[in-house]
């Protein structure tokens, strides 16, 4: 499965997620959801804008981790 | 009829789209209004096959067009009833599911899963209209709407994939 690493992430930047939801262009609704993994898909637009924000890679933000 | 126009504008929708609610209203009036008709037709048609003595216009109704149902035998009479049934349920079925996916385009709800279920029980009487008796046109058209609906459900679940992509 893929574990989103956002809240991590943002906690390294100490950058809140309404912070996040603006410089982006989301909202903090779908920035939440995006935490909690409650979404499909993550479009190649809104990571790039993520790891911009976050001066992070994709791979800091996204884990993969074997089903048990 | 004014009453059938009156559908509040919607400012998020652009005013064609409230045309075509309008024009949806329409629909939907004039199949509720076929629905009550062969309904009402079905259940006097009954009674007067079942129980003609107990209609008195019974023999007005039907004269020259059948024999008297006084003189058909009771087997008869039902066997008649069940022929009236068969043929007409699905066409009461028809406007009856009709008129509610009208009523559901006149609130503006085009996609939504129970439109598209409307739209597909519609199409399902429609396919046993047109086969029981023979009628390729609704035939045909049951088949088409069918196939719309299935889709419309494809374009909705597409949409609803999209909208879970952030």
């Amino acid at each position: 499965m893929i574990v989103v690493q956002l809240d991590v992430m943002l906690a390294k930047r100490k950058m809140r997620s309404k912070e996040l939801a603006e410089r982006i262009g989301i909202t903090e609704a779908n920035l939440s959801l995006l935490k909690s993994g409650k979404v499909k898909g993550v479009r190649f637009e809104t990571l790039e804008k993520i790891c911009a924000a976050l001066a992070c890679q994709p791979g800091d933000l996204l884990e993969f981790r074997a089903e048990t | 009829m004014g009453e059938v126009l009156s559908i509040p504008p919607n400012p998020q929708l652009s005013p064609e789209f409230d045309k075509a609610r309008a024009w949806s209203q329409i629909l939907a009036f004039l199949f509720s209004v076929g629905y009550w008709a062969t309904l009402a037709f079905l259940v006097v048609i009954s009674a007067v096959s079942v129980w003609p003595e107990s209609v008195g216009v019974a023999k007005n109704f039907i004269q020259g067009i059948t024999p008297e149902p006084i003189t058909v035998p009771i087997w008869g009479r039902v066997g008649g009833l069940g022929i009236v049934v068969v043929v007409f349920v699905p066409i009461v079925a028809v406007f009856h599911s009709a008129q509610r996916v009208f009523r559901h385009f006149a609130r503006g709800e085009v996609f939504s899963a129970s439109t598209i279920e409307r739209i597909r029980t519609t199409a399902l009487w429609l396919i046993v209209a047109g086969i029981i008796p023979p009628r390729p046109v609704l035939l045909i058209v049951g088949i088409a709407a069918y196939v719309t609906a299935y889709v419309m459900a494809e374009a909705r679940r597409i949409a609803d994939d999209n909208a879970s992509i952030i």
